[in-house]
């Protein structure tokens, strides 16, 4: 089991390294940092100057290493740079110093001037943890009651209720529900708040919309995977033996839902982090979702890289858990590995 | 495959589930009566009306609070609350006659090169530190990098002209610049100009201070959570007088129906960005009312005359008499906003109202395009950004309707929008033709502002050079202007500069952004003309 | 096919979204024969007409005109073809993607599925918004590119259910029997397997068609999308969201197309779920 782990770990490891470069090349792609940070109409200078502070003046490959390793053990610690002035003459620009991934040092945020980016990203995070925390509870336990009725009762009114329901949630964008939730409950009822942070209040709206999608997603799912397992064989011979019908759900059919459940709700992570780009930016709540499209449109490449690494290595770790469950849930899967 | 193992596990497993799910429920339980009589309980929202904080909404995040560091209009307007410079503007906007005393008391020029500034006594920073004529030598040094070697003034490309500041006395200060600066004092009233502590901006680390700023303003900082709440605090000892409103929070909200929905609820006082379709909507509400003015800012579409087809004069004509600004004005832009006759706004300096709006008229639209000699129909396209600036994509889409309605056998148009990086890194690069989105806040009220970085041939190893007019008798005139001190003759080039403008279209003529601001019912305020918002004019209605 | 006609005229549900599919459908191919103006066509004096049975409405614009005088029920109806297209090739391009790679990997087991399986956390762990913000920075947004995003992010999901249906399927009775009368590996797959696995992936497609067709309205709200050049659902719903108020209507018909039509999807795909797995039809 042990060496199971450390395998997985390794593999994790991998998979963040893959994410790390995938990051750099993709962000190097859209373009120059530099005439962002300036007026538009800047001379060269300002921005050579600006490329050299930040080291983007470097070969992509230098960057790269720098970025993961950062200055010590090579010449670039304390570089001073000279360049050409416009108005004749050298222009000396000293170099920024980096500490590398491995010292968990992404450099500093270009649009956050002066600020270490890893800590912009961590000084974040609470705040989209308590949003998707709040929102996963929602989607998870309500989708769990609403398949359950379902699949209980199928083809019935109540049924057939909670699955237009579900295939609405799905339809609306939710930007789209967001908004309606701001106009019903802030502006026409009075409430709850229109947005931002802070109290209790402000998690509900922000909650319901990114949970939305996953609660409809998970509902149809539970409801599905519950009728499969309804119909086979030993359900059948366990309803056939005279259980009653809750006690065939309860240890039975439940029980073999939840094993594909299990590895749905590690991906809903995933899905939570890209909602979380919507519904942090309508409800004005600083989390990371707002950080990394906000980053990723001043192309601020520290922050965009300290942050896709954080959010992988959260849902790695996450998945990585969910595996070794499942694993624990299905002993098949563990032997056919 | 049941194996008991599994069912063990599995019921191990159910118990956390119920576990957590009773968690959930007294969470649920207590979220849904808290909810109902939530509003009957909630705090804040029974205290008086003058003891809430005031709540302003940008529509975009700041970066920094370091008044040097930055860009953006709307992190000078936050800042400005914070730090002051030596002279302000009136609002309305008069670049003659509008200047107002704020730290220097009084100015004059001691030869071309050189501007002496008296400075208000008695006037102290928030950490205590004395204002004193080291305080503006400081901030001068502080932009051209000559306090911290890796710090340089984020506009300093505006600001080299001003060499140094020399101290002639504790009150008195003599600004230096390079060459005659016609517009010295348009410098002075803002950006980099903002005066900071020398102690304070010396001693602490650029880190500390980009997050914990020290001015001599009617507010002080309180805190900051990076895209969240920006909190400021009056300055009781303000050599002005303490302001009216003793708390403000500053917040971003991008959907401009977040921010209106925000103000109707009463979460907000302050909205910046509001739609003109939900200006009505405001008014009748009761809760909120608009005010509004065509702002600093001018909207304008360049023609990218480095190629086809706009590297004709005719079709540029063209183009200019075929988008119906005026009538674009009035629907799509809600009657809001000012029509520029050139480029030079209507009351910066330099303007000239001698000069005629390009009139609609899509006959001499299809005229000149027969005249100008190209193959018909021609392809157009338009580039544009959206949601930055008030209606920027859908007054870029009624353009290209507008010049549509030429006809088929004239012009097909098709509409790309980008996003803000991607638009600049296509205009740095000359990428573009066809027609381009443009907006310049133009924060020194100075035709020069809008001239030179857009006309003025670059040099070569700038971004944007490849698609410059390079017309070497603009050059000239804008060089001109720029380097004389008489006013009257700066005005005059000015007007021969933008007639030639006019004959040879640039752009598409455009006009100011309307800057629409939602005030809650309890604030007097009234939107100032250069994008500013300072609290210290805002005054709780009695 | 009798069978399958039988089956399709016994769910009432499923003939609903059938024919609302086909309504969708065939207004998506015939949108220049429907459609009772171009949809692009913008007269600013007419702009923000109300519905026709609105006050200040006109027979002109029967669902009204937008912020820019278009005719709403135009581009709702030509909408439907940007919809249905990103919908119907991205869930194509993914799914066969997923399929494919997640047999692969159940199959062959070892190197190959270590590595698909890296690939596929990489993609996972790797935000969606970013890859999209990036593909529309680097080549532009448009028709093509939202396709391309969504079909190549959304290969992961059916990889992983496919990979693990196969994986508990490999040892059930009758695969084991199979395998032991000597049947080779492809027969195997193709008789045996595919019927088996195809359960989970047609309800996770009819799903996708439907969300992909969300997403492309999730992706122009963030200014990442299709081009203002076609008109779709996703650019009239994120136009509209700027007036809620003075120009409901300018959301609301697109909205209830794209409701309409992924509940319709839904239906049908419902009913396709129970039709390809027998176990179910004889049970309900």
């Amino acid at each position: 089991m042990w060496r199971y782990i450390l395998r997985r770990l390794a593999q994790a490891v991998l998979v963040i390294f893959g994410v790390l470069l995938l990051v750099f090349v993709i962000m190097q792609l859209t373009g120059d940092p530099a005439s962002l940070m300036l007026p538009p109409d800047s001379p060269a200078e300002d921005i050579q100057r600006v490329r050299i502070m930040y080291g983007l003046d470097r070969p992509l490959y230098v960057q790269f290493v720098r970025f993961l390793f950062g200055d010590i053990g090579t010449r670039e610690a304390g570089r001073t740079v000279r360049t050409f002035a416009s108005g004749g003459g050298w222009l000396e620009v000293p170099v920024k110093p980096r500490g590398g991934v491995i010292r968990g040092d992404f450099g500093e945020s270009l649009r956050y001037r002066e600020q270490p980016a890893l800590g912009v990203v961590l000084e974040r995070f609470p705040r989209s943890l308590e949003l998707m925390a709040a929102a996963f509870l929602y989607a998870v336990l309500l989708s769990l009651v609403f398949g359950l009725l379902c699949a209980l009762r199928p083809a019935t009114l109540l049924d057939q209720g909670i699955r237009v329901l579900a295939i609405l949630g799905q339809s609306m964008p939710s930007f789209w529900l967001g908004l309606l939730l701001i106009l019903v409950f802030a502006v026409w009822l009075g409430w709850l708040p229109a947005m931002g942070s802070g109290t209790w209040w402000h998690l509900v709206m922000p909650a319901i919309t990114l949970g939305s999608l996953s609660l409809a997603r998970n509902t149809r799912l539970v409801r599905s995977g519950m009728l499969d397992v309804l119909n086979e064989d030993y359900v059948r011979t366990a309803r056939a033996k005279g259980l009653t019908e809750r006690l065939v759900v309860a240890k039975h059919a439940l029980k073999n839902t939840a094993i594909p459940l299990v590895t749905l709700w590690g991906l809903d992570v995933g899905v939570l982090f890209g909602g979380a780009v919507i519904t942090e930016s309508i409800f004005a709540w600083p989390g990371t979702g707002r950080l990394v499209i906000e980053s990723v449109t001043r192309r601020d490449f520290p922050v965009v890289q300290a942050a896709v690494f954080f959010i992988a290595l959260i849902f790695v770790l996450v998945n990585l858990v969910v595996d070794l469950v499942y694993g624990w849930l299905d002993p098949r899967v563990r032997v056919g590995r | 495959m049941e194996t008991t193992d599994i069912e063990r596990a599995f019921l191990d497993k159910i118990h956390t589930i119920q576990f957590s799910r009773r968690g959930f429920v007294q969470v649920a339980t207590r979220a849904a009566v808290a909810a109902a009589v939530g509003p009957f309980i909630l705090p804040g929202r029974t205290l008086a009306q003058a003891q809430r904080p005031v709540v302003v909404i940008y529509g975009v995040p700041w970066d920094t609070l370091d008044p040097h560091n930055h860009i953006a209009t709307w992190i000078e307007s936050i800042t400005g609350n914070m730090f002051e410079q030596p002279v302000e503007m009136s609002s309305p906007i008069d670049p003659v006659n509008g200047w107002r005393p704020l730290l220097a008391t009084s100015w004059k020029r001691l030869n071309p090169t050189t501007m002496q500034f008296k400075l208000r006594e008695g006037v102290k920073f928030h950490n205590g530190e004395e204002f004193t004529a080291e305080a503006v030598k400081f901030t001068i040094d502080r932009i051209h990098g000559r306090v911290h070697k890796e710090f340089k003034g984020a506009v300093l490309s505006y600001y080299r002209i001003i060499d140094r500041a020399d101290p002639v006395d504790k009150y008195t200060v003599n600004v230096i610049t390079t060459q005659p600066d016609p517009i010295l004092l348009n410098r002075m009233s803002g950006f980099h100009t903002r005066i900071v502590p020398p102690k304070y901006y010396a001693t602490n680390s650029l880190a500390h201070v980009a997050t914990n700023p020290v001015g001599s303003g009617p507010y002080r900082f309180v805190s900051w959570v990076k895209d969240g709440d920006l909190v400021l605090e009056a300055n009781e000892q303000y050599w002005g007088g303490a302001p009216d409103i003793k708390k403000v929070i500053f917040r971003t909200a991008s959907e401009p129906s977040v921010r209106v929905s925000a103000l109707l609820a009463a979460d907000a006082d302050l909205v910046h960005a509001v739609p003109v379709e939900e200006i009505d909507f405001i008014n009748k509400s009761g809760k909120a009312y608009v005010s509004h003015t065509a702002s600093n800012r001018v909207a304008l579409w360049r023609l990218e005359r480095h190629k086809p087809p706009m590297n004709n004069q005719k079709v540029r004509q063209a183009m200019n008499y075929a988008a119906n600004m005026d009538g674009l004005l009035k629907t799509v832009y809600g009657g809001m906003g000012k029509r520029v006759s050139t480029m030079v706004g209507a009351w910066h300096f330099g303007h000239d109202d001698k000069i005629p709006f390009y009139p609609y008229d899509p006959n001499k639209a299809r005229a000149l395009l027969k005249e100008s000699g190209v193959s018909l129909p021609i392809q157009i396209n338009v580039h544009t950004i959206q949601g930055r600036y008030p209606k920027d994509k859908d007054m870029a889409e009624g353009i290209a309707a507008e010049v549509s309605k030429l006809g088929k056998d004239y012009v097909s148009t098709k509409v790309t929008v980008y996003e803000w990086g991607t638009h600049l890194k296509r205009q740095n690069a000359c990428e573009n033709d066809g027609i381009t989105h443009n907006s310049w806040g133009n924060w020194m009220f100075d035709a020069d502002m809008i001239l030179f970085p857009w006309l003025h041939t670059l040099p070569s190893t700038d971004p944007g050079a490849a698609c410059r007019p390079a017309k070497p008798e603009w050059d000239r005139l804008i060089d001109e202007a720029r380097t004389t001190l008489d006013q009257g003759k700066r005005k005059k080039v000015y007007s021969d500069l933008q007639r030639q403008l006019w004959d040879d279209p640039p752009f598409i003529f455009g006009h100011h952004v309307a800057d629409i601001m939602g005030v809650s019912s309890r604030l007097a305020w009234k939107v100032r003309q250069d994008e500013m918002v300072w609290l210290k004019e805002a005054r709780f209605k009695k | 096919m009798g069978e399958l006609w039988h089956s399709l005229r016994r769910g009432k549900a499923a003939c609903l979204g059938a024919a609302i599919l086909l309504v969708m459908v065939l207004s998506a191919v015939l949108a220049p024969v429907v459609a009772p103006h171009d949809p692009l066509q913008a007269e600013i004096t007419k702009r923000l007409r109300p519905p026709v049975w609105r006050e200040k409405g006109a027979a002109e614009n029967l669902l009204g005109s937008d912020q820019l005088g278009r005719d709403v029920l135009s581009r709702t109806i030509y909408g439907s073809r940007v919809s249905l297209m990103v919908g119907i090739i991205a869930v194509l391009i993914s799914g066969i993607l997923g399929v494919v790679l997640g047999m692969v990997s159940a199959f062959q087991g070892g190197r190959l599925d270590a590595l698909i399986m890296r690939i596929a956390d990489v993609q996972l762990a790797f935000p969606f918004i970013l890859l999209a913000i990036a593909v529309v920075a680097v080549v532009g947004g448009g028709l093509l590119n939202v396709i391309l995003i969504l079909g190549v992010t959304g290969w992961v999901s059916y990889a992983r259910v496919v990979r693990s249906q196969v994986l508990s399927v490999k040892e059930k009775e009758y695969v084991e029997a199979a395998r032991a009368l000597g049947s080779r590996s492809l027969v195997l797959i193709f008789r045996q397997i595919l019927p088996n696995v195809m359960t989970p992936v047609i309800v996770l497609a009819t799903f996708n068609v439907a969300s992909y067709m969300v997403a492309e309205a999730s992706l122009t709200f963030l200014g990442l999308g299709v081009q203002p050049a076609i008109p779709s659902w996703g650019i009239m719903l994120a136009d509209g969201r700027e007036y809620m108020r003075a120009g409901w209507w300018m959301a609301v018909f697109p909205g209830l197309a794209l409701m309409l039509t992924v509940l319709s999807i839904n239906l049908v795909g419902d009913w396709l779920r129970e039709y390809l797995d027998p176990r179910l039809r004889h049970t309900e």
